[in-house]
């Protein structure tokens, strides 16, 4: 069996214990998405071999690493792993060359035969001019793909991303996640990436782990735990509503409709995400007057009731979820195949770059 | 100092007078005994002397066994300031507290100390005499154990409190990349020190230069075998103060000199 197989039962202390099935197939980019807490990093150093676990196993292309009842546990330098971590961690002492080669050199490959995979990867990468610098002089950008350069030249049965664009500013974060998005193809190893950025996991997962108080409360593709959160914490932040469209003034085009959403405060212009928080949209009986920019009529498809809000998938020019409240929803006397209208103010349409 | 607002005047808070008359009187007693040394040089006589048998033989024991006790302090002090730094070991705190002594100990004691220890009748200097004649005390190897004893304490201090304070995870990343811990050890912690490492190496070599005590009642004072520099000044103030004058004004040299090699690493740039 090749790819990641993991069962991780960690205590941190008694009230905290973390217990995770993961599985990822070559090739798949799997994002463990959760806030802060929940138990991500623990997982991290488990895989990265910095801590054991308690009950459980990892296994890696059929390879135990760790094995709690039968004692196995394989150091972090023998796992081969590549790790890219929040903050880069590259070593400043050294030049990008060497710090790609470090890999190689640590297991085994002769310094020539090294410098010259460090060179090809640097090309890869677009970075064949910066191979004499020192990780301080280099860019955001370009110190990403350095750390992913150096991760990937070690050749690993495991790509692990931890937080790697977390530290950015919202420019920056953007435009890295693109360049991720396309250079994470370059790893035909399993790919795990850990964020508490639902933007990031919709956009660079295969699947997602959605992972809460150290258990996996979800797991599926973006589309279905977007369509279909199972708690509310998902409902909140992962079931934000995102759109690519294109901007201008104001005015999002939605790519592949022709239907255009206002928004208020937009700098940018050019292709954009907008996001609409589900509990930002209203639903209407009749169609609202005043102030809503967006309105619009739309046909339900589903309903879930997921508690304190009940969720509500509309279809229509563009699919999107509503969080509104039970009481809302019978008032409404919403079923399923029933229209409705939708409003949602400009001010609540998110506008980042894409 | 810039303006207390963003408008109008600078405004410029005048010092507590109590706090300047202190501070300049700690300043002249650092400034006085420099003067008094400059005051009685002989100049004129002063290459002369700097070329005698005693300052030469004097200079060059001083090196020699400074730079050798820098460089013991550096083979066994780094990865002794490593354990102390990042292994949890039973008696980890005694360990510490006895390296550290010396720092606080009178070198006299610890010359003693070493004699009764190393000496011909001691714990380990005796089996060593007996069986292979060897005797340290008395010797360049007394003055350079002496040294080490003395100055070690320095290196380990400061590299401990480096190796305390680095990212580690920087090291966790190096293993990932599949490192063992000694190449880890040699590739990325010991340059991610590397500033601390030569800034304890330098304070080392200093304090072993300037080694009076311990020296003198391990190794003895015999010019041209164990004569150190500082031993011969405290020698020529009795006999030969012009010497012992020309000696001082060399360690004053080589001290500023280790001072402003320094002051960027260490003192931070002000």
């Amino acid at each position: 069996m090749s790819g990641l197989e993991a069962h991780i039962v960690v205590r941190r202390d008694e009230h905290f214990e973390v217990e995770v099935e993961l599985k990822i197939e070559p090739g798949q980019t799997v994002v463990l998405l959760g806030p802060n807490g929940a138990g991500k990093s623990t997982l991290v150093e488990c895989l990265a071999g910095i801590v054991a676990l308690d009950a459980g196993q990892i296994r890696l292309d059929g390879v135990p690493l760790d094995d709690s009842e039968r004692g196995v546990f394989v150091p972090s330098e023998d796992r081969h792993l590549g790790i890219v971590f929040q903050d880069y961690l590259l070593f400043d002492h050294l030049s990008v060359t060497d710090n790609v080669s470090f890999g190689p050199i640590s297991r085994g490959v002769d310094r020539r035969a090294a410098h010259r995979l460090a060179q090809d990867w640097l090309e890869a990468f677009d970075l064949d001019e910066m191979g004499d610098r020192r990780p301080p002089e280099l860019s955001g950008g370009q110190a990403q793909r350095v750390a992913l350069a150096r991760a990937l030249a070690a050749e690993p049965a495991l790509l692990l991303l931890d937080e790697p664009l977390s530290a950015l500013d919202t420019t920056t974060h953007a435009r890295l996640r693109r360049m991720l998005a396309t250079h994470l193809d370059r790893c035909a190893a399993p790919r795990l990436l850990i964020t508490h950025d639902p933007t990031d996991a919709f956009l660079l997962a295969d699947k997602i782990y959605v992972l809460e108080d150290g258990k996996v409360t979800q797991v599926g593709t973006p589309d279905e735990i977007r369509r279909h959160p199972a708690t509310s914490y998902v409902a909140d932040v992962a079931g934000t509503n995102l759109f690519s469209g294109i901007c201008d003034n104001g005015e999002i085009t939605i790519v592949g409709t022709e239907f255009v959403l206002h928004a208020a405060h937009t700098g940018t212009s050019g292709p954009v995400l907008a996001t609409v928080h589900p509990r930002a949209i209203a639903l209407h009986a009749n169609e609202p007057h005043g102030s809503p920019r967006n309105t619009w009529r739309a046909t339900v498809e589903a309903i879930d009731p997921l508690g304190d809000i009940t969720r509500v998938l509309l279809a229509g020019p563009i699919r999107i979820a509503a969080d509104i409240t039970p009481a809302a929803a019978t008032a409404l006397e919403l079923r399923v195949g029933g229209e409705t209208w939708v409003a949602v103010k400009a001010t609540e349409v998110d506008v980042s770059g894409a | 100092m810039s303006s207390a607002s963003g408008r109008g005047r600078s405004v410029r808070t005048r010092p507590p007078t109590i706090l300047v008359a202190l501070a300049a009187l700690g300043a002249v007693f650092f400034l006085i005994p420099l003067a008094g040394l400059l005051k009685q040089t002989p100049w004129s006589d002063l290459p002369e002397l700097l070329t005698s048998d005693v300052v030469l033989d004097a200079l060059r024991l001083s090196l020699i066994s400074s730079i050798a006790a820098a460089l013991i302090s550096l083979i066994f002090g780094v990865p002794l300031a490593w354990l102390l730094a990042r292994v949890d070991f039973p008696g980890r705190r005694f360990v510490r507290a006895v390296v550290t002594l010396p720092m606080v100990l009178p070198p006299v004691v610890g010359g003693a100390a070493l004699l009764f220890a190393l000496g011909r009748r001691g714990l380990v200097g005796g089996p060593i005499y007996d069986s292979t004649g060897f005797l340290l005390p008395f010797s360049l190897w007394g003055v350079i154990v002496a040294n080490t004893f003395v100055a070690m304490p320095f290196l380990v201090v400061t590299v401990e409190a480096a190796f305390a304070s680095i990212d580690q995870r920087y090291e966790a990343a190096a293993a990932s990349l599949g490192a063992s811990r000694l190449t880890v050890f040699r590739r990325v912690t010991l340059p991610m020190i590397g500033p601390s490492l030569a800034g304890g190496l330098v304070l080392t070599w200093a304090r072993a230069l300037g080694e009076f005590g311990a020296t003198a009642t391990f190794a003895g004072n015999l010019q041209g075998r164990t004569q150190t520099l500082p031993l011969a000044v405290f020698v020529g103030l009795e006999s030969d103060r012009g010497a012992a004058i020309a000696i001082s004004l060399v360690l004053v040299a080589i001290s500023m000199l280790v001072l402003v090699g320094l002051r960027d690493r260490w003192w931070g740039q002000r």
